[in-house]
């Protein structure tokens, strides 16, 4: 007689019984001694060294690469980015309703958060936010509970032309730019010395 | 980088598990990504766990680069086959001894959409980031790994299969 159950459930039970043994995990532990005992006696004279060569292959071999492919590829990045913390849904760290009582929340901690006129297109209220990371720099993300149910993540930090490369600037008049990417709606544009990027879904 | 603790350590062995099919493989896997991750001295990931589990994944793709048995098949996305739901799976049925055997005949990705759909509970849009994979690229695998379990004998009732 077989036995029947849900697929979830009959996984679940495959990995139930995998967990290391005191065995291993005393092999994994052992590694947090050793790797602390190999440390460098000079780890600073160490980085240098390790720093000096870096330059040296990104001054050699990267900056013609990287002055060619960046405009193009910084865009595609932000796109990227703002899919990822839109899909990841990390926890917030902020509760909030509304983009002022947001900004306060945020202040202490060294970020200005700033409302936009795209921002209030969302067809949705602020619940929350929590810190991000944009094209590697610090920033403040910003949740949207919408009418239908879903979620918009907005994403927004200081403008900096050589980390984000040109954008649509709202104060000349010029619009967001706009893609459809992993079934979300999303925007890229700055005002006011900040950049903001947009995510919903499509 | 500070120390993962027992449960963090014990869902990347079993992570490990998924990707390579067999422990002894995967304990291996997660001791070499261990040592990288105790070393690492660069900024701090936001979430350790996360960061330490694709340093798995891709060690585990280094040492299958060239393997057979993890090829992508690009074209399963582009050849659109009938969109599937997560739902779709929630719903099968299956036999319970049966699944064991199935397990082992599958491939790389397949176990690993299965554990961390089934075992981590992420969706399919968490999977799809996790593993930069499109999103129709794993509703087809979901797709295929519906009928392979069909076939090779688990009866799925199709409670929500769409019309």
């Amino acid at each position: 007689m077989t036995v029947q159950q849900p697929l979830k459930d009959a996984i679940r039970e495959q990995f139930d019984e995998t967990r290391l043994s005191p065995e291993q995990l005393a092999r994994l532990r052992a590694v947090e001694t050793t790797v602390a005992s190999d440390a460098p006696a000079r780890p600073d004279r160490r980085r240098l060294f390790a720093a000096a060569a870096s330059v040296a292959t990104l001054a050699i071999g990267g900056g013609a690469i990287w002055q060619l492919t960046r405009p193009a590829n910084r865009i595609d990045a932000i796109f990227d980015d703002i899919c990822v913390n839109h899909l990841a849904q990390h926890p917030l760290s902020f509760h909030a309703s509304s983009i002022d009582a947001l900004a306060a929340a945020f202040m202490p901690q060294g970020f200005m958060v700033r409302d936009s006129a795209p921002l209030r297109e969302i067809n949705g209220d602020v619940v929350g936010g929590h810190f991000c990371w944009l094209l590697q720099q610090a920033a403040a993300e910003i949740r949207y509970r919408l009418a239908d149910g879903h979620w918009a993540t907005v994403v927004q930090t200081a403008y900096q032309e050589d980390v984000f490369g040109p954008l649509p600037d709202l104060a000349q008049g010029e619009s967001p730019i706009a893609r459809v990417l992993r079934g979300l709606y999303c925007l890229v544009w700055r005002d006011r010395g900040m950049v903001f990027a947009l995510a919903k879904p499509a | 980088m500070p120390a993962l603790d027992d449960d963090a350590l014990n869902r990347a062995y079993r992570y490990a598990t998924a990707l390579c099919g067999d422990r002894d493989a995967a304990m291996d896997l997660v001791h070499s990504a261990y040592v990288k991750f105790v070393r690492y001295d660069g900024p701090p990931p936001r979430e350790p766990l996360h960061y330490f589990l694709r340093m798995i994944r891709n060690g585990f793709l280094d040492e299958r680069r060239h393997a057979a048995r993890w090829r992508w098949e690009p074209l399963e996305a582009a050849e659109g086959p009938t969109p599937l739901h997560a739902q779709d799976l929630e719903a099968m049925q299956v036999d319970r001894d049966l699944v064991t055997v199935v397990w082992t005949g599958l491939s790389g990705p397949e176990r690993e959409v299965l554990f961390l759909w089934a075992v981590e509970e992420h969706t399919v849009d968490e999977i799809a980031a996790m593993t930069d994979t499109p999103r129709g690229t794993l509703l087809a695998r979901l797709h295929r790994l519906r009928k392979k379990f069909q076939r090779d004998g688990v009866h799925g009732t199709l409670l929500g299969e769409r019309a």
